[in-house]
C-alpha cells in the first residue's frame, strides 16, 4: 500500500510536465525568432509518457506508475504563415512558423488538469487506507 | 492455542479482504496514473473473483469443522495467487474498455467508481476487524483478582 | 437474597435486561447458578457465532446488507461484554465474601 502513493504521484508529476508544455505552446505559438533575432522557430513541445517509474527504489515499483519519456521538441510542427514583412520570408512571403493551435493545447490542458484531479483522488484514498490501517494497532 | 485465538471466528476473511482491497488499491492507482499514456493496455483484478475463492474456502471449512473456527486455505485463482504467509500475488487480466484515439482503453468513470467500491470493501473489513480485536483486548485485559 | 441480574433462580431467561427483579423464592442452588451462568455463555457464544458467520458471508457475497451484519456483530460484541461485567461481578462479591471475617 505505501507503493500506491509513489504511484499516483508520479501520475501528478506526468500530468503537471503535460500541463506546463501546454502553457509553453500557446505562449510560443507566434514565435519564429530567437533574442538575437535569428530565425529559431518555436518547436512544440510534445510529452511522451511511458508507464513505469524509473526512479522507484523497488524492481516491483519500476513497472508501476508512470514517467516521462521525453519532452519531444517537434521540428515538423510547422507551417507555411504569410508573413510579407518578416526578414525571414521566403520570395513567396511565407514564413515556416510554429503549427500551434491555442485550442487544442487548451483541450490538452484540460485533459491532463483532469487527470492530475484523478491522481490526487487516488492519493486520498491510498492516504485514507493507511490511516484506517493504523487505527487497528491504536 | 493463541492461533486459534488469533484465527478465530471471521478474523481470516476479514484479513484476506483487506490484503486484495489494499493490494486492488496499488493497480488502481497504477491504471490511474496511465490514464493519458499512449498504448497503455489498463488491467485489473475481478473482486468478484476473489469473493467467490473466498466462498469456496469458507464453505469447505464449514463442511471440515462444522462452524465458525478453523484455518481457512485458500486454493487461489487464476489472478490471485496466495503465498504461504497470507501475501496475495495478483496476475491481472485485460480490463475492457473503449478503444480512444491513442489506444489507450481507459474509462476514467468506471476506474474511479472501481476505487470507490474498493475502498468502501476496505473500510468495512478494516473496521469489523478493530471491533473484532477490541473484543479480544477487553477480553484479555479484564481480570478480577 | 435480591438478584439483580436474575442469575439465581434457574430461569432458563434470556440476557438480563438490568432491571432489579423480584428476589426469589428458591434457595440459593449451586447447581442452578452453574447452569444458568453456563446457558448465558452459550447463548453469547451463539451470538458470536452468527456474527462471525454474518461476517464471513458479507466478505464472500453471500449477503450485501451491511446493516444486519453490523447488528449482528454489535449484538454479540455488547452481550459478551455484559457477560464480562457479570463475571466481574461476580468475581468481586466472591473475594468480598472470602476476606470477611467470620
Amino acid at each position: 500500500m505505501f507503493g500506491s502513493l509513489d504511484i499516483s504521484t508520479s501520475g501528478m508529476v506526468a500530468q503537471r510536465v503535460r500541463l506546463t508544455a501546454a502553457s509553453a505552446n500557446i505562449a510560443g505559438a507566434s514565435v519564429v525568432e530567437d533574442q538575437y533575432g535569428n530565425y529559431a522557430p518555436f518547436l512544440r513541445r510534445e510529452v511522451m509518457l511511458a508507464s513505469g517509474d524509473p526512479s522507484s527504489t523497488s524492481r516491483e515499483g519500476r513497472g508501476l506508475g508512470v514517467h516521462v519519456r521525453e519532452v519531444y521538441q517537434n521540428p515538423e510542427a510547422l507551417r507555411a504563415r504569410y508573413m510579407p514583412s518578416s526578414p525571414h520570408a521566403d520570395e513567396n512571403g511565407y514564413v515556416m512558423a510554429p503549427d500551434i493551435s491555442s485550442v487544442a493545447e487548451q483541450v490538452d490542458a484540460m485533459e491532463a488538469s483532469r487527470a492530475y484531479e484523478a491522481n490526487v483522488a487516488a492519493a486520498e484514498v491510498s492516504k485514507a487506507m493507511l490511516a484506517q490501517a493504523l487505527r487497528l494497532i491504536a | 492455542m493463541l492461533q486459534k485465538t488469533i484465527s478465530a471466528g471471521s478474523l481470516p476473511t476479514l484479513e484476506a479482504m483487506m490484503r486484495f482491497t489494499g493490494q486492488r488499491q496499488r493497480l488502481l492507482a497504477h491504471n490511474i496514473a496511465n490514464l493519458t499514456t499512449p498504448d497503455f493496455q489498463a488491467k485489473d483484478v475481478s473482486p468478484q473473483g476473489f469473493q467467490e475463492m473466498l466462498g469456496d474456502a469458507v464453505s469447505k471449512r464449514r463442511k471440515q469443522t462444522g462452524g465458525v473456527d478453523g484455518r481457512l486455505d485458500m486454493r487461489g485463482s487464476r489472478e490471485v495467487k496466495v503465498m504461504d504467509d497470507g501475501r496475495l500475488s495478483f496476475r491481472p487480466a485485460d480490463s475492457d474498455g473503449v478503444l480512444l484515439h491513442d489506444r489507450n482503453n481507459r474509462d476514467v468513470e468506471r476506474l474511479m467508481q472501481d476505487m470507490t467500491e474498493n475502498y468502501g470493501m476496505y473500510r468495512v473489513a478494516n473496521d469489523l476487524m478493530r471491533a473484532r480485536m477490541g473484543v479480544i483486548r477487553t477480553a484479555i485485559s479484564q481480570r478480577v483478582g | 437474597m435480591s438478584d439483580p441480574v436474575g442469575l439465581i433462580g434457574g430461569s432458563a431467561s434470556p440476557l438480563p435486561n438490568g432491571k432489579p427483579q423480584a428476589a426469589s423464592n428458591e434457595p440459593t442452588d449451586g447447581d442452578a447458578f452453574r447452569q444458568a451462568l453456563f446457558g448465558q455463555l452459550r447463548e453469547v457464544s451463539e451470538m458470536r457465532q452468527d456474527a462471525d458467520k454474518a461476517v464471513e458471508d458479507l466478505m464472500t457475497g453471500e449477503r450485501t446488507d451491511l446493516e444486519g451484519v453490523l447488528l449482528a456483530t454489535q449484538k454479540a460484541d455488547t452481550a459478551f461484554q455484559l457477560l464480562q461485567q457479570m463475571r466481574n461481578r461476580v468475581m468481586e462479591a466472591y473475594q468480598e465474601i472470602q476476606q470477611m471475617r467470620v
